[in-house]
């Protein structure tokens, strides 16, 4: 079983490879928020980052939405219990899981 | 960078042999993912580029009051799923055979970065969009796009 898992505080990611879709929960309810399917230099930022806010190429330095990442190593702690994914979906290789912190305005 | 005709094809493949399996390349070959990666990117961008026009008019509509900001991050959201389905037949194409000798316009170079750029702010500033930091990061970001236009233009 093979997962990128980064946290911060409010928001948990799980990513699906094959689709390139995002997952957004929010950390304290578990309560999910939305899906958002990245365009390939998302995906690639997300790969190399753990973010995917466009922070390269012409507008680098502009964006300002996603705090930098900070891998954990106990993802039972952070993510299981407070997403409605069950062990099935943790096996699932296609799955990664992030979290990150929504610190807009 | 000169766009190999016939790896991305492969790397297309052996991503798709793979998913048949289960599998994904970016946990059996990171490197491969990533060079696969950048072959997605360089169609997105040459893409995305042909929109530029596009994008320009909406932000100058936005910072002339002509829309608000809602009405931008509408577009914004449109123009990035046009991209997103744009991109996928046009991959589907490519690993058929049928698009041959593509190569993307140099111009293109980095410009995937602009609508991601927009689709974070937008997120950013979702049911704020009448905050000033939203319009003066619009704006910052349009004279950037202009600059470029211009050049162009010379």
């Amino acid at each position: 079983m093979e997962h990128i898992r980064v946290v911060q505080n409010e928001v948990i990611r799980i990513y699906d490879l094959d689709k390139q879709v995002i997952a957004v929960f929010q950390k304290s309810t578990g309560q999910f928020t939305t899906t958002c399917q990245l365009t390939p230099d998302e995906h690639n930022a997300l790969m190399k980052t753990g973010n995917f806010g466009g922070g390269k190429g012409w507008f680098s330095g502009q964006v300002k939405n996603l705090s930098p990442v900070t891998p954990v190593n106990s993802f039972e702690s952070d993510v299981t219990g407070v997403t409605p994914i069950d062990n099935s979906q943790v096996d699932n290789p296609g799955l990664l899981f992030f979290t990150n912190t929504i610190n807009s305005k | 960078m000169t766009y190999n005709q016939k790896r991305p094809i492969q790397l297309l493949k052996r991503s798709q042999d793979l998913k048949n399996q289960g599998k994904n390349l970016f946990i059996e070959n990171r490197e491969e993912d990533f060079e696969l990666s950048e072959y997605n990117i360089a169609v997105e961008e040459h893409i995305f580029w042909q929109d530029r026009y596009q994008v320009a008019l909406s932000m100058e509509d936005f910072l002339n009051r002509k829309i608000d900001g809602k009405e931008l991050c509408g577009r914004v959201y449109g123009l990035r799923r046009k991209l997103i389905n744009t991109c996928e037949k046009f991959m589907l194409e490519l690993s058929s055979g049928k698009v041959k000798d593509f190569q993307p316009d140099p111009r293109s170079k980095g410009f995937g970065s602009l609508i991601s750029f927009l689709r974070a702010e937008c997120d950013n500033f979702q049911e704020d969009y009448a905050n000033p930091e939203f319009y003066d990061s619009i704006k910052a970001c349009f004279l950037k796009l202009q600059k470029v236009l211009d050049e162009e233009e010379k």
